[in-house]
């Protein structure tokens, strides 16, 4: 066996030992909570208690469930974007993904629609549009390298559905609508139920499972446009095919837990960090710890205070602060 | 027995420049091509069509038009090793040298046991034996080319696409890749390569096509077409071909 | 700046700044200070007066417990929250005045030509301090809490002219408290219910719920009619509604849960919680102790002028024994005769059906 055989194995046996964890972790979180006060519900207490039986499998699972997958999808796709467009700095947020979304929920909110799937799907169908604007835009622009086009047109797009939903905000009633755009724009996950994450589950596992069979083509098409060509590659559509599958599990997610930024650029790093930059572990780490990550930062939002801590707002206090400690600790001349 | 055909091929940058004016050449199999010429002669946009990045029906590959190869097989066929990339992110050597199985593996494989031996051959006659762990973003400019020339060799085609593959090399690398270059030719590959060097042209190559802005003004073997008087038209500057020692030079 | 010493505070601080831009007229009948500290004055009677900007509907909800306002040309700004638009009802001429949009700038504020306009305090700085340069003027009124009214209803009754008016008013209000305040008195801490307001959100047919800060008012009422706010000391640093999730509302596990919905019919969330498998374990499902909150036009439960039949509606419903003699419909049409002067049989049934409505599924 070769060195780099006897490599794989190793990091094969990390990935299991870092799923295993999480998995203990997830199991470890049912019990935690606010019932029947805050911290650890003691096990004794779900077999004579029913109304904890029913929070425990009701509330706290789903929610766990949620909160995994998110995870999961919103690391990934930051990590597609990041190979994909060459740049270890970019996640969905940064090419207008994100902020489409956002703004077209708010959208559905203010004109009262705020039922049902419309607002869902018009988070999904602005996220798209939002990559779609950002890739034409990028065309038409005549300064740069086709990378460098992209995302000064995806932080254009970005901009304008910002202030778009700027505009909504000041549109909006004080009093109930503009508190629900403050759920879109810092997240939560306290609307999970059963019935409510199956749609979701199902869209996140189909575009994790995608973006994870595609893996070693990841690699390819972070390597010059020609090379990947002459690899055997097709790589103007491979890369569209990755980018809308990735785009649509990120705003699929974001349309249910309202924006959830930061996940996408962080748990890539340390996953690379960690398990080097090949996709074949790299990106199964990556989703494995977007999944730990948000489970955490959860954890902490629904059990910390009375009240539901946007889970926006803790991932982006973590996540500034691990984006300094990576930054500042850059080695070999800030290569990722 | 003609292997790669052009015939009359012309192109247009999209601002309506022409860039190549009415080529036809035919590369012979186990040939070494060299395409001579100045900067901006067109040489990389020629390349390009070589290697089907640029799609025109003006070529074929063994009497097949390019197009009309699947993109695997045509990987399988045709190898390029780029003048150099931007690395971003920090991939072994082994690994970047395993992404030129990508034509062999199926539509969502990965690399098998048999894909790793032809990797780490392929660093060892490169001369990277030994640096199979390193990252790839520690790499000085000489040892990237030996490098990316290491992932077309795991490519296994039987022709092998250059894009300027010393011009930014000391002396002693240049040596180095030559003699690389030279012993994949011997053991059968068939080379096609741009520069702008004549003495490297004349070194390694079989045939020798003299780009001119786009146009061909000269293709055959070596000793034809290294002529002062086409030397000098190519070049626009007084050039001469000599003999030292056994060897051409051209200067 | 909620909070009355902060408004003394500012008076003495800042009046010498904000005096500056201010009308320089001699003290005459109508001078006031507002909610920021200002003083303003005017020359006469304000004959047209314009309730701009977002949340108008409680500045000028408390405007018209002045007989002057009746009198005078009113602009408004939207003042429907969703359950239906109260002062067409109950004044239709207000349509003379015309209806200005909530988002106005300082300029088209301008083009109104209005006497005197009245904003919310939130305001101040993006319409106040701006109309105050054009000499337009403003008056802000803050009204969130019981002290705020007793502080600036008096201000708003100088500015109009009429401060006997405003002290009636608070007479008013007074009397209807004692009531409740005398009775309630007598109850030791554990006769006192455990109570849990709750604002409704439907987000993708999904409910969650929010609870309020601990300083508003929503929780002083609870407090003020003899019931114990369980979410209060959870919430203190919020200036807004802040959600809550279920297993927080089960480790509560109030006697009594009270909906709230400022734009849509209350009863839809109470019947949402009866409706919910997850929820029928609590004690308030299981006794049947859900209501929903009181309305007409709007809610009871917040700070426009009629919180205070939100406060008896809340004492008798939780203290039916207390308060047997308390007809609250009795005490709504009543309210509305007295505090607003309405006389018209027609639209005191109109608002007395209303609000029937509102809680009669409770």
């Amino acid at each position: 066996m070769t060195d780099y055989q006897a490599q794989k194995r190793r990091q094969t046996l990390h990935l299991r030992l870092l799923f295993a964890l999480t998995l203990l972790f997830a199991l470890l979180s049912l019990f935690l909570g606010r019932y029947p006060k805050a911290g650890f519900t003691a096990p004794s207490l779900f077999f004579h208690d029913r109304l904890a039986r029913t929070i425990l499998i009701n509330v706290r699972l789903p929610r766990i469930i949620l909160a995994l997958a998110a995870g999961a999808v919103l690391s990934a796709s930051g990590f597609t974007f990041q190979l994909l467009f060459s740049n270890p700095l970019v996640e969905p947020g940064f090419l207008g993904v994100s902020q489409g979304a956002a703004f077209g929920a708010a959208l559905m909110i203010v004109l009262g629609q705020s039922r049902v799937a419309s607002v869902q799907l018009s988070a999904m169908v602005f996220g798209i549009l939002g990559l779609i604007f950002s890739y034409f835009l990028a065309q038409r622009f005549r300064f740069g390298g086709s990378l460098l086009r992209l995302v000064l047109a995806g932080i254009a797009v970005s901009a304008f559905f910002s202030s778009g939903l700027g505009v909504i905000k000041l549109v909006a009633e004080p009093t109930k609508d503009l508190q629900d755009i403050t759920f879109w724009m810092m997240g939560g996950l306290w609307n999970a139920s059963w019935k409510s994450i199956i749609p979701t589950i199902i869209v996140t596992i189909g575009a994790l499972l995608f973006l994870y069979l595609n893996r070693f083509t990841l690699n390819l098409l972070s390597v010059d446009e020609k090379s990947a060509f002459s690899l055997g590659l097709n790589p103007k559509r491979q890369r569209i095919i990755l980018l809308v599958v990735a785009t649509i599990g990120t705003t699929f997610t974001i349309s249910v837990t309202g924006l959830i930024g930061w996940v996408g650029l962080i748990t890539p790093h340390i996953a690379r960090k960690t398990f080097g930059s090949e996709a074949k572990a790299a990106l199964p780490a990556s989703m494995i710890m977007g999944s730990f990550f948000l489970l955490l930062c959860d954890g902490l939002g629904r059990t910390a205070l009375a009240t539901e801590i946007p889970i926006g707002l803790l991932t982006s206090l973590f996540g500034a602060v691990v984006f300094v400690i990576i930054l500042s600790s850059k080695s070999q001349g800030g290569k990722a | 027995m003609t292997m790669l055909r052009i015939e009359n091929l012309s192109y247009h940058y999209p601002n309506g420049v022409l860039a190549l004016n009415e080529i036809s050449l035919a590369i012979e199999r186990g040939s070494s091509v060299a395409i001579l010429g100045s900067n901006g002669a067109g040489k990389s946009t020629l390349l390009d069509h070589l290697l089907g990045f640029k799609s025109s029906s003006s070529l074929t590959l063994d009497g097949k038009p390019l197009s009309e190869y699947g993109r695997k097989a045509l990987g399988q066929k045709i190898a390029l090793v780029p003048q150099s990339e931007q690395i971003t992110f920090s991939y072994t050597l082994l690994d970047y040298t395993l992404f030129g199985r990508a034509p062999y593996l199926p539509p969502m494989g990965s690399p098998t046991s048999n894909d790793i031996l032809i990797a780490y051959d392929a660093l060892a006659q490169v001369g990277l034996r030994g640096f199979e762990q390193r990252s790839v973003t520690a790499l000085s400019g000489g040892e990237q080319q030996l490098l990316l020339l290491a992932r077309a060799i795991a490519q296994q085609s039987e022709v092998l696409l250059l894009d300027e593959p010393t011009s930014s090399l000391d002396p002693a690398n240049t040596k180095r890749i030559l003699n690389l270059l030279q012993e994949l030719h011997a053991g059968g590959k068939t080379l096609i390569f741009t520069t702008h060097d004549a003495n490297f042209a004349y070194a390694l190559a079989t045939d020798i096509a003299l780009l001119k802005d786009g146009s061909l003004i000269g293709f055959g073997p070596k000793e034809k077409v290294i002529k002062s008087e086409l030397l000098t038209t190519l070049y626009d500057t007084q050039l001469t071909v000599t003999e030292i020692a056994g060897q051409k030079i051209i200067f | 700046m909620k909070r009355f010493s902060l408004i003394l505070a500012l008076v003495l601080t800042t009046s010498i700044i904000f005096a500056m831009p201010a009308i320089e007229t001699p003290t005459g009948l109508y001078q006031a200070t507002d909610a920021n500290g200002r003083t303003v004055s005017l020359t006469s009677a304000p004959e047209k007066i314009l309730v701009a900007a977002k949340a108008a509907l409680m500045p000028a909800h408390a405007l018209f417990l002045f007989p002057e306002a009746q009198r005078a040309e009113i602009g408004l700004s939207k003042t429907d929250q969703g359950l239906g638009d109260f002062f067409p009802l109950v004044w239709p001429k207000i349509t003379v005045g015309g209806r200005v949009d909530q988002n106005a700038s300082v300029e088209e504020l301008m083009t109104k030509n209005s006497d005197l306009i009245l904003l919310k305090a939130t305001h101040f700085e993006s319409l106040g301090k701006g109309l105050d340069q054009v000499s337009v003027p403003n008056f802000t009124l803050s009204l969130e809490t019981w002290d705020e009214w007793k502080a600036e209803l008096p201000q708003l009754g100088k500015l109009l002219g009429n401060e006997a008016r405003a002290n009636e008013i608070l007479g008013l209000y007074e009397d209807r408290m004692k009531i409740i305040e005398e009775r309630v008195s007598s109850l030791a801490d554990d006769q006192k219910p455990t109570v849990l307001l709750l604002q409704g959100t439907l987000t993708d047919n999904t409910y969650s719920f929010k609870i309020a800060p601990d300083s508003w008012l929503q929780t002083w009422m609870v407090d003020l009619v003899g019931a114990k706010p369980v979410w209060k000391g959870s919430n203190k640093a919020a200036n807004g509604w802040s959600t809550v999730s279920f297993e927080q509302i089960a480790a509560w596990n109030p006697e009594y849960i009270v909906t709230i919905s400022y734009n849509s019919p209350s009863s839809e969330y109470r019947d949402a919680i009866y409706a919910s498998s997850l929820y029928s374990d609590l004690t308030a499902v299981k006794n049947h102790a859900v209501l929903a909150s009181p309305a007409d036009l709007m809610n009871y439960i917040q700070p426009v002028a009629s919180w205070v039949l939100g406060a008896q509606w809340l004492a008798k419903t939780l203290h039916p024994e207390l308060f047997s003699d308390l007809d609250i419909e009795a005490q709504v049409r009543s309210f509305y005769h007295d505090f607003y002067s309405i006389t018209d049989s027609a639209v005191l049934d109109e608002l007395v059906g209303y609000y029937h409505a509102s809680v009669e599924s409770n």
